[in-house]
């Protein structure tokens, strides 16, 4: 366990934020609840996060940091509208699920 | 052991260990809390990696609002039990292999594609020593955002605000909105509850029935829930 004794170096973290962002990726594809799939895009994007974090890190930019700061409004901006749409198609069908959401017309 | 590790570790195996949770807890506000270990483990990392500013920003926008956001609109819908067909899914014997060979599948593919070797020996200006001389990380951060970054960050405003805007006229119900078909109208109300009498005289709201082939009605013209599960019990 010689590599515990220097700090892990970022690809640690790049593969860490592999894994999060599979599954996140996995889960959007299976589940069908609409909610949930928005979580799992927030998965996602925080996996998206934590790889720029690390690589701003490696590269000694600060860039990497601010990019995620941009990153955590816009995802805040997406939540608010994608349940915004969420609460208006509940509405008319009083179901969640994405397999309702087959047609533009509702 | 180099304390680095211990974060990394502690906070990495949170993180993944939630957000399958989040991916296998067919109650959507369990899926929500478990969501909160992940996001929070993530700020945890952050943290392990010296970005203090975005460790608490990760806290307070993401648990603090998105996630508080989320439940609202679980609760306020009352989607708050888990969807039968959507739990029978989840409890197939297969099902946990499946989504563990789709996470490495995917997993592998993307770090097949970018490959590890970045050229990391590439130094910006903003090393530890730098960040600490501009007076710690939240000094650093700012300067940068509020000079290289500021057009940028001034147009996140517009998007803040069209967002805002989005929101309101999406949620909300008044007769201004009739015809656009997103408010509630009392015509429209009465029309779906007419629907909803109606799938449920015809069985479709009765979960027991959703998997059942043999039941389904072969008259094209009846309306699109029912295509759906037509094409369910296909795949099924």
């Amino acid at each position: 366990m010689e590599f515990l004794q220097t700090p892990p170096d970022p690809d640690a973290y790049i593969v860490l934020a592999v894994f999060l962002f599979s599954i996140g990726a996995v889960g959007f594809l299976v589940r069908r609840n609409a909610i949930v799939m928005f979580m799992c895009i927030e998965l996602m994007l925080n996996a998206v996060n934590l790889s720029l974090v690390s690589f701003g890190r490696a590269l000694s930019d600060l860039s990497g940091q601010i990019l995620v700061f941009f990153v955590l409004v816009v995802a805040a901006a997406e939540v608010m509208v994608g349940l915004a749409i969420l609460v208006a198609i509940f509405r008319r069908r009083a179901r969640a699920s994405a397999d309702d959401m087959s047609s533009l017309k509702g | 052991m180099s304390g680095e590790w211990i974060l990394y570790i502690v906070f990495g195996a949170t993180a993944l260990v939630s957000a399958i949770g989040v991916v296998f807890l067919a109650n959507p506000i369990h899926s929500a809390l478990s969501l909160i270990g992940a996001l929070a483990s993530v700020a945890g990392l952050f943290l392990a990696q010296e970005a203090f500013f975005l460790s608490v920003v990760q806290i307070i926008v993401y648990t603090g609002a998105v996630v508080v956001l989320f439940l609202f609109v679980i609760m306020l819908l009352g989607i708050d039990s888990a969807d039968p067909r959507e739990e029978q899914l989840l409890r197939r014997q297969w099902f946990p292999w499946a989504f563990l060979g789709g996470v490495i599948g995917v997993g592998g593919l993307v770090l097949t594609i970018t490959g590890i070797d970045l050229p990391f020996g590439v130094s910006g200006t903003d090393t530890a020593d730098a960040v600490n001389e501009a007076g710690g990380n939240v000094q650093a951060l700012s300067e940068r955002l509020f000079t290289d970054w500021l057009l940028p960050f001034e147009l996140t405003s517009i998007l803040v605000v069209a967002a805002i805007v989005g929101g309101v006229v999406l949620a909300k119900r008044t007769k201004d909105l009739r015809g656009s078909g997103m408010g509630l109208t009392p015509d429209l109300a009465e029309r779906i509850s007419e629907e909803v009498e109606a799938d449920a005289a015809e069985g479709e709201l009765d979960p027991e029935d959703a998997f059942e082939a043999d039941d389904v009605d072969p008259d094209p013209d009846s309306d699109a829930v029912l295509v759906g599960e037509t094409s369910e019990n296909g795949e099924g």
